[in-house]
C-alpha cells in the first residue's frame, strides 16, 4: 500500500505577514479519528496564531512514535528524527540559532524511556524551548506495548495481565531534575486548558515542560477515565503566575491555589494519587539558560584571520 | 647505526609523578637545537600509579616513526625494570636510580650500567615528598643534558620561559638540573657517543599534537558549535576547541562568546546536537573514539538519510568495546566508511598527520556542507595524543567557506517550488534553505521514507530515487576528497598501499627497502570513497602490500568492496598491538613475503 501525503510549501505574499491559524496547517493529519493527539495539535495551531510566530522562524523536532507524526501537520521547519532523540536535536538547534522559536513533541516510549537520559539533562540545560509530551501510557504505533507510564494493571501485549510495576511520576521526575524551570500538566479533554497552558509555557523564558494527558482511542482509551467523566476528580491549581481559565471554574470545582514558585508545595502537588492536578506546578525564571553562553554577530573573515594568525606562533616552540 | 644526532632513549616512570613535563622539556630541548625529533607517549588508561613510557627518537635525516630499538633507558619505575632492563639494545645504556643497589638478576653483560643516586639527591637537597617526586624527573633531565650534551642555555631558557612567574620553582628547577647535569659529569665519560649536535633542520618546523591541529583548523574553517562527551583519546581536541573560542571567539566588548561547546549527557545527544546544528546552518563538529562511533551510529544515519552536514573526529583507539583506550589502532575504517544499519557510504578523510589534522579539518567543513551529509576525520592516538614536529602552518587568507547549496532568500524568490531533495544539477546534491530565510522554503526533515518533496513516502519507485541519487552523490565526493599521495620509483618491483599515521614508518621503509635493493613504490590513500588513482594504482602492480593497524585488514577489504581487485591481490601487513608502526615491522614483513615468493 502506498501512502504519499504532500507537503505544501508556503505561499504567502511577502506584504502579507499576518498569519491565521489556518497558515500552520500542513499536511492532513493521519491519527486515529478520536485520538487525543489532533485536539493537542489544534491547540498548538491555536497558540501559534496567537503568538504571531512567522512559521519559517519556527522549528518543531520530534522523535518516533504516533504523536511524533506532530511536525508533519505543520506548514513550520519540522525535524522528524529518530527514537528518543529529539532533544539533542533540538538543542543543536537552539544552541546554533537561538533566534528561532523550537518545539519538541515526544510521546510517552520516546521521552521517558528511550529519551529518559536526554529529558533529564534537557530539562537541566534548560535551554528556551517547549517541550510537550504526549503522554497516553501506552505504545501506540508498536501496537500496544506497556510504556513507561503505563498504570499497574493495566493489560498490554507485553504483560497482558497487567503492568506489573507501578508507573513513573513524569512530573515528579521532572520536579526532581534541578534546574528545571517550568513543569505543567494539561489534559488533550480540556482543550481551553491545554491552549492556556501551552501559551504559558510558550512565555516561559527557559524549558518549559509540559506533560499533557492523552488517550488512545485503540489501546489506552479507558485511561483518565474517571477524571474524564467526574471533573471532581481532577484539581485546578490555580495561581496568577500560572493557568487561570475563568471560564473552567464552574466545571472544574476543585480549584486549588497553588504558587508555582514553591518547589516544595509542587511536588507534593505532583504526588496526590486521589485525583489528576492540571497547571502550572513550577516555573522558575531565574534559572540559568544554556544558550546564553553565547553570543553575538560573528566577525568578518579578514578580522578572525588577523586575531588568529599569531596562534600559530605559540607553536613554533 | 647509532651516533650523533641518530638514536632513540625512553624514559620509565610511573604515571603521575610528573614525568612529562620532563619529557616534554627534553623534546623541546632537542628542537631548539635544531634536530628532528618526535615523542611517543605510551601511558596507562590511569590517574596515578602505574607504568609510562615516553620513548625520544633523534634522527638526523627526518625520520619520525617509532624507533626499532632503543639505544639508552631511564629506569625509575622498579615495577618494571625487568622489562626496562631487557628493553636496551646490545651496547646500550640503562640510567638506573642507585640509591638502592640493583638486583642481580637485572645485570647484562652487554649493557652499561649509569647508576645516579636520584632519591638520595633529591632527599638531601628539597623538602617534602611531592616536590622531590616531582624534582626527580629534572634530575634525570639534566643527567641526560650532560650525557647527550644537550646545550645547558636552551635548558635554562626554558626553564625561565616556564617558571618566569614563580621564583621558588624556577630556582628549585635550576638546582635540580645542575645536580643531575653536574653528577653525570663527575662519574661518567661524557657525552656518550649517542650525542647531540647543533643543526639548523627545525627552523621551518612547529611541534604540535593531532588534537590541537585540529581545533585550530576547525576554528579557521569557521566552526561554531562543537557538542561532545569526554572520551580517550580525543577529550584533548574539544578542549583545545575551547580554549581557542575563549581566545578568539568572544566579543571584546561584550565578552560574549561567538561559539557553542557544549558537553553533552552522552555520544547520542552530542551526535544529535551536532546534527541540529548543522541542518540550522552552523559547521558543527563532534570529537569521539570508537566507543562514541558505536553510540553515534543511529544519529549518521539519520544525517546521511535526511542529507545533514556534520563533521565528526574519530580519534582511534585499540577496540573493541573498551580496549586499551591509551593505545593507538586503525580499527574503525570499516565502522566508520558503512556506519548505520542500511545502506550508507561515508566521506572520510585520512590525516597523516598533526598537519593534516588541521587541513583536513577546514576540507570536512567544506566537503559536510557541499554533499549535505556527516564528513569523518580518521585520526588515532598517535596523530592526535602525541607530539610531531611537522611543517609550520599556512593558511591561505583567499579562502572562502564552501557552503554548499544553500538558497538565500533571493534564490527562494526566484523558484517556483522549493523542493528539498530534488536532483536539480545532476550532481545528485540537492538544495536547502535554513530557517528563516523565506516562507517559501520551510521544509520537513526526516529519517523517515520520504521522496523528492520530503513528503512520507513508502513507495518503492520514490524511495529508490531518493537513495540511487545519495549513492550517486556520495560516490561523486570520490573526485573531491584529498587525492592519494603516490610515490614512485624508478624500477619499482612491488607496491605499497597504507593510510594515517603509519606514513613515517613506511616513508623510511622505502628507504631502508631501496637500501637492501628493493624498489617499492607506495601509495598513501587520503580520502574516502576512493579516487579512481587508487585502484589504477592497485592494478599498475603484480601485488601490493597493504599496511594497516587492524586484526582484520579492514582496509584491504574495503579496496576489494571498492574497488573490484581481488583480494589475494592484496598482501596484508598488519599491527595491531596497539602502539605506532616502525619502519622494521615492515620491511620484515615485505621481505619475508618476497622470500617466500622466491623460494
Amino acid at each position: 500500500m502506498t501512502t504519499t501525503c504532500h507537503l505544501p510549501v508556503l505561499d504567502m505574499g511577502a506584504d502579507d505577514y499576518v498569519y491565521e491559524m489556518t497558515d500552520y496547517e500542513g499536511a492532513r493529519a493521519r491519527w486515529c479519528p478520536g485520538c487525543g493527539d489532533h485536539s493537542i495539535l489544534t491547540a498548538v495551531q491555536r497558540l501559534l496564531a496567537a503568538e504571531q510566530l512567522t512559521p519559517e522562524n519556527t522549528v518543531f523536532v520530534s522523535g518516533i512514535g504516533c504523536s511524533s507524526r506532530f511536525p508533519h501537520y505543520l506548514k513550520t521547519y519540522g525535524f522528524h528524527g529518530i527514537h528518543g532523540r529529539a532533544l539533542p536535536v533540538a538543542t543543536g538547534v537552539r544552541l546554533n540559532r537561538p533566534d528561532l522559536t523550537v518545539f519538541v513533541v515526544m510521546g510517552d516510549g520516546d521521552c521517558t524511556s528511550i529519551g529518559a537520559g536526554h529529558w533529564i539533562h534537557a530539562l537541566r540545560y534548560n535551554l528556551d524551548m517547549v517541550v510537550m509530551l504526549l503522554d497516553n501510557g501506552i505504545y501506540g504505533l508498536t501496537k500496544q506495548q506497556t510504556s513507561p507510564t503505563t498504570p499497574q494493571g493495566f493489560p498490554s501485549n507485553t504483560q497482558p495481565r497487567g503492568s506489573w510495576l507501578p508507573a513513573l511520576n513524569p512530573l515528579q521526575v521532572a520536579l526532581g531534575v534541578t534546574n528545571a524551570s517550568f513543569v505543567a500538566q494539561t489534559a488533550e479533554w480540556a482543550p481551553a486548558h491545554l491552549y492556556a497552558t501551552l501559551r504559558a509555557a510558550r512565555q516561559h523564558r527557559g524549558l518549559s515542560f509540559v506533560r499533557i494527558l492523552q488517550r488512545c482511542p485503540v489501546y489506552s482509551s479507558a485511561l483518565f477515565l474517571k477524571a474524564v467523566q467526574n471533573p471532581d476528580n481532577i484539581g485546578m491549581l490555580v495561581h496568577d503566575d500560572g493557568v487561570v481559565v475563568p471560564e473552567l471554574a464552574r466545571l472544574y470545582a476543585n480549584q486549588i491555589a497553588h504558587d508555582p514558585h514553591d518547589l516544595d508545595a509542587a511536588r507534593r502537588m505532583a504526588g496526590v494519587t486521589d485525583r489528576l492536578n492540571l497547571g502550572v506546578f513550577y516555573r522558575d525564571d531565574s534559572r540559568p539558560r544554556y544558550e546564553e553562553t553565547r553570543r553575538v554577530p560573528p566577525r568578518t573573515a579578514a578580522e578572525r584571520v588577523a586575531l588568529i594568525e599569531a596562534e600559530l606562533d605559540r607553536y613554533a616552540v | 647505526m647509532s651516533g650523533v644526532n641518530d638514536f632513540a632513549f625512553k624514559m620509565a616512570t610511573v604515571n603521575g609523578t610528573g614525568s612529562a613535563s620532563a619529557n616534554g622539556l627534553l623534546m623541546q630541548a632537542i628542537f631548539r637545537m635544531g634536530i628532528p625529533v618526535s615523542g611517543k607517549n605510551i601511558f596507562p588508561s590511569n590517574i596515578q600509579g602505574l607504568p609510562t613510557w615516553y620513548e625520544i627518537r633523534v634522527n638526523r635525516d627526518g625520520y619520525m616513526a617509532r624507533p626499532e630499538q632503543i639505544d639508552l633507558v631511564v629506569a625509575l619505575n622498579t615495577g618494571t625494570y625487568e622489562r626496562d632492563v631487557a628493553a636496551v639494545r646490545a651496547g646500550g645504556y640503562l640510567v638506573y636510580d642507585s640509591s638502592w643497589p640493583l638486583d642481580r638478576s637485572l645485570i647484562r653483560d652487554d649493557v652499561q650500567y649509569l647508576g645516579v643516586p636520584f632519591g638520595q639527591l633529591c632527599v638531601e637537597n628539597f623538602e617534602g615528598d611531592r616536590p622531590r617526586t616531582l624534582l626527580r624527573n629534572i634530575v634525570y633531565t639534566g643527567t641526560l643534558a650532560a650525557l647527550f650534551d644537550i646545550d645547558m642555555d636552551v635548558v635554562g631558557e626554558m626553564l625561565r620561559e616556564k617558571f618566569s612567574k614563580k621564583k621558588a620553582l624556577l630556582d628549585a628547577n635550576f638546582r635540580a638540573i645542575q645536580l643531575g647535569h653536574d653528577y653525570a659529569m663527575k662519574h661518567f665519560d661524557c657525552p656518550l657517543p649517542i650525542r647531540l649536535e647543533r643543526m639548523d633542520a627545525t627552523r621551518d618546523s612547529i611541534v604540535i599534537d593531532g588534537n590541537t591541529a585540529a581545533a585550530l583548523g576547525c576554528v579557521f574553517a569557521g566552526a561554531t558549535v562543537g557538542a561532545w562527551y569526554p572520551i580517550t583519546p580525543s577529550t584533548s581536541l574539544m578542549e583545545a576547541y575551547r580554549t581557542f573560542g575563549e581566545r578568539y571567539r568572544r566579543d571584546p566588548d561584550s565578552g560574549q562568546r561567538r561559539y557553542a561547546m557544549i558537553q553533552a549527557e552522552d555520544e547520542l545527544a552530542a551526535a544529535g546536537m551536532v546534527i541540529g546544528a548543522g541542518w540550522a546552518g552552523a559547521r558543527a563538529f563532534t570529537s569521539t573514539a570508537g566507543p562514541g562511533i558505536s553510540l553515534m551510529e543511529e544519529f549518521i544515519g539519520l544525517a546521511y538519510y535526511g542529507e545533514v552536514p556534520c563533521v565528526f573526529f574519530d580519534v582511534q583507539r585499540t577496540g573493541p568495546s573498551t580496549g586499551m583506550p591509551t593505545r593507538t589502532q586503525q580499527g574503525d575504517l570499516m565502522a566508520i566508511a558503512y556506519a548505520s544499519h542500511g545502506d550508507t557510504k561515508h566521506i572520510a578523510l585520512y590525516p597523516c598527520s598533526p598537519a593534516e589534522c588541521f587541513t583536513m579539518a577546514r576540507d570536512a567543513f567544506d566537503l559536510a556542507e557541499r554533499y549535505q551529509t556527516p564528513v569523518f576525520v580518521v585520526s588515532d592516538l598517535d596523530i592526535g595524543m602525541n607530539d610531531w614536529m611537522v611543517p609550520r602552518f599556512s593558511w591561505d587568507d583567499a579562502y572562502v567557506p564552501d557552503r554548499g547549496k544553500v538558497l538565500s532568500a533571493a534564490d527562494l524568490e526566484n523558484v517556483k517550488k522549493f523542493a528539498r531533495y530534488t536532483d536539480v544539477d545532476g550532481d545528485g546534491i540537492p538544495y536547502r534553505t535554513l530557517p528563516g530565510v523565506g516562507p517559501k522554503g520551510a521544509y520537513f526533515t526526516r529519517g523517515s521514507g520520504h521522496d523528492k518533496n520530503a513528503a512520507y513516502t513508502e513507495d518503492s519507485d520514490a524511495y529508490l530515487e531518493l537513495v540511487d541519487r545519495i549513492a550517486r552523490k556520495i560516490q561523486g565526493a570520490a573526485s573531491a576528497v584529498p587525492a592519494p599521495e603516490v610515490f614512485r620509483q624508478e624500477g619499482a618491483s612491488v607496491g605499497l598501499v597504507a593510510l594515517g599515521g603509519t606514513h613515517g614508518a613506511l616513508r623510511e621503509a622505502l628507504d631502508l627497502l631501496r637500501a637492501q635493493g628493493i624498489g617499492a613504490d607506495y601509495m598513501r590513500i587520503r580520502g574516502f570513497p576512493f579516487a579512481a588513482e587508487v585502484a589504477d594504482f592497485l592494478n599498475e602492480h603484480e601485488f601490493v602490500f597493504v599496511v594497516e593497524q587492524n586484526r582484520d585488514a579492514q582496509l584491504r577489504a574495503m579496496l576489494a568492496i571498492e574497488t573490484g581487485v581481488p583480494r589475494d591481490h592484496m598482501i596484508p601487513v598488519l599491527d595491531y598491538g596497539g602502539l605506532p608502526l616502525t619502519a622494521g615491522r615492515v620491511v620484515g614483513a615485505v621481505t619475508a613475503h618476497l622470500e617466500g615468493a622466491a623460494v
